[in-house]
């Protein structure tokens, strides 16, 4: 049943079908009679937060750390609680200021600073190409895994494959393609996208479905139940440890350390300010949303540990990646249809993040980069000439197939050795430097632009700093100049590898 | 307008609480590999305090909107 073909053939349905949900979204929307009006979808598209990070990567995290994984989605819960407030207020200011991406909010709260906007342009672009490769990275590999069906074979253990033979080009290209489609097909002055917000919404239910699926398979039919699965695993030292938090496993200081990142990730990733912020359709949404997005996580979380140990008990420690037990584990069950839709909740989660992402980050790359640079040239005579859309859609084109090729190239690069969430994290820390800059320009009156500019550049350099180049040596005690830790051991596994890459 | 303000002043106040309910150190007391029907200790809390933020925002926010 799990013929390459096979697996091609539902991808690309798949695909389809997401196209033809944005389709309709868009129709509806032109008749006025919007699909995503609805403060359930609303909070629906708000799970784009949880992506191959959270379907693949939680696992192979609780597999190394025990509960470790949790405080990803402990820090959104507890800060939607504030946005009450706070969200409310940044809906309100972009509503009134026609605000289209966050470079665009920061910037305007400083006196419309084109240099503003352009820097944080360049930091979310920078610091989002990880996450981005982190999406590739998943779907080659579950694809990879799933080719091999009914051996279990690691991607890593095939080998580097040639340029034209890698997958995750082929998935890059298909994706950049899919996007191009799917965010740049018109102008919309508002930079909405009511169909992407209806597809978002539909992907947010099949990747719940899909883990929802394995996690009951996991653990009420390989084991039974909950208590089964712990028991089993209490007798096993190594796995004793992942119970508690630790100093071996997840220490209390990188516990706080991880809610704190995600409590801003899940406000100022550039995909999370477009659907939270740009695509509301109407403030009154956002109070379901307070409850029913955490509500959303901690059902996509409770099976993530059972996963996880059931993993380790079943294939032992060393031979199977933990970040791939997910699909493993039905795989080695003989289920087709349950490993056929983990993959295709994998896909969603990758996909959903990517077509936000990279239409988000296209807008702003567009609009507060490029077309601020193009306008200052006089000789191009473009304050003159009537319709500029064609310019700005090709643009867009450009930035999406550029960040998707960049997000690729680091996947090579970088990215092949490490577990997916290290990978992550390091994106939540590139965008947690937005968050003085944005608390200040809503709460602070006489927070000026040049303390804004030197606040986000120092943070910047510190992040490069301690991403590319804080010595290997200085890891186990902590990198001097950052505040975090995390980000700090994340990045240092990567910058390993770039360097001798 | 003055019944949201009371609402969002109770949604900090369940930040405040789950700021203390998921940290160091009420979460040192659960802290144990040993727990209720097989379930460690420290999972069935995290879960139980976390679907308990829920549940009371949920509850704030919706009595709100009657």
């Amino acid at each position: 049943m799990l013929q390459g073909w096979v697996i091609v053939l539902v991808s690309f349905s798949y695909l389809g079908l997401l196209f033809a949900i944005a389709h309709y979204g868009d129709r509806r929307a032109d008749a006025g009679r919007s699909v995503i009006d609805n403060p359930t979808i609303y909070a629906l598209s708000l799970a784009v937060y949880c992506t191959t990070w959270t379907f693949y990567g939680s696992v192979g995290r609780a597999a190394a750390t025990g509960i470790g994984f949790l405080p990803i989605y402990l820090g959104p819960t507890l800060m939607v609680a504030l946005w009450w407030f706070v969200m409310r207020k940044i809906i309100r200011i972009s509503k009134t200021n026609r605000i289209t991406s966050i470079a665009d909010f920061v910037a305007s709260r400083y006196g419309k600073s084109q240099l503003l906007g352009g820097l944080v342009t360049i930091i979310a672009v920078i610091g989002i190409i990880p996450y981005i490769s982190l999406q590739l990275k998943a779907v080659s590999g579950s694809f990879s895994i799933l080719l091999h069906y009914p051996d279990i074979v690691m991607p890593d253990a095939t080998g580097a494959q040639p340029l034209f033979q890698d997958t995750a080009l082929y998935i890059a290209i298909i994706l950049a393609a899919f996007t191009i489609l799917f965010g740049t097909r018109h102008l919309d002055a508002t930079e909405r996208h009511e169909g992407m917000v209806a597809a978002i919404a539909f992907e947010s239910l099949v990747k719940l479905v899909a883990f929802f699926a394995v996690g009951l398979f996991v653990t009420f039919g390989i084991y039974n139940g909950f208590g089964d699965i712990f028991s089993r695993a209490r007798e096993i030292p190594e796995l004793l440890t992942l119970m508690t938090v630790s100093e071996n496993g997840i220490g209390y200081g990188s516990w706080w350390t991880l809610t704190l990142l995600s409590m801003l990730s899940i406000m100022f990733l550039p995909r999370q300010f477009q659907i939270t912020v740009v695509e509301n359709v109407n403030e009154e949404h956002l109070a379901r949303a307070i409850w029913m997005l955490p509500l959303y996580l901690f059902l996509i979380n409770i099976f993530v540990l059972p996963i996880a140990l059931g993993g380790l008990m079943h294939f032992g420690s060393g031979t199977v990646d933990a970040d791939t037990f997910v699909l493993t584990l039905p795989m080695a069950e003989q289920r087709q249809a349950l490993a056929l839709l983990v993959y295709i909740g994998g896909l969603s989660a990758a996909t959903g993040m990517v077509i936000v992402e990279t239409i988000a980050l296209s807008t702003m790359i567009c609009n507060d980069l490029v077309m601020p640079v193009l306008l200052r040239q006089k000789w191009l005579r473009l304050t003159e000439s009537a319709d500029l859309s064609g310019l700005l859609l090709s643009i867009r084109r450009w930035a999406i197939a550029a960040i998707l090729m960049l997000g690729y190239l680091y996947f090579r690069l970088a990215g092949e050795a490490y577990a997916l969430v290290a990978i992550g994290l390091i994106s939540f820390a590139a965008v947690a430097q937005f968050a003085p800059a944005i608390f200040g320009g809503i709460y602070w009156k006489q927070g000026t632009r040049n303390g804004a500019i030197a606040g986000l550049a120092a943070g910047f350099v510190v992040w490069i700093y301690t991403r590319c180049c804080c010595p290997r040596s200085r890891s186990r005690a902590g990198c001097p100049g950052t505040s975090s830790p995390t980000a700090c051991s994340a990045s240092h596994r990567c910058a390993r590898s770039a360097c001798s890459a | 307008m003055d019944r949201s303000s009371i609402t969002g002043q109770r949604l900090v106040a369940v930040f405040l609480l789950g700021c203390v309910l998921l940290n160091y150190p009420i979460l040192f007391l659960f802290n144990k590999a040993e727990g209720l029907l097989g379930i460690p200790s420290l999972y069935l809390y995290l879960f139980g305090a976390w679907a308990f933020l829920i549940a009371l925002m949920a509850w704030l926010i919706e009595r709100n909107g009657d």
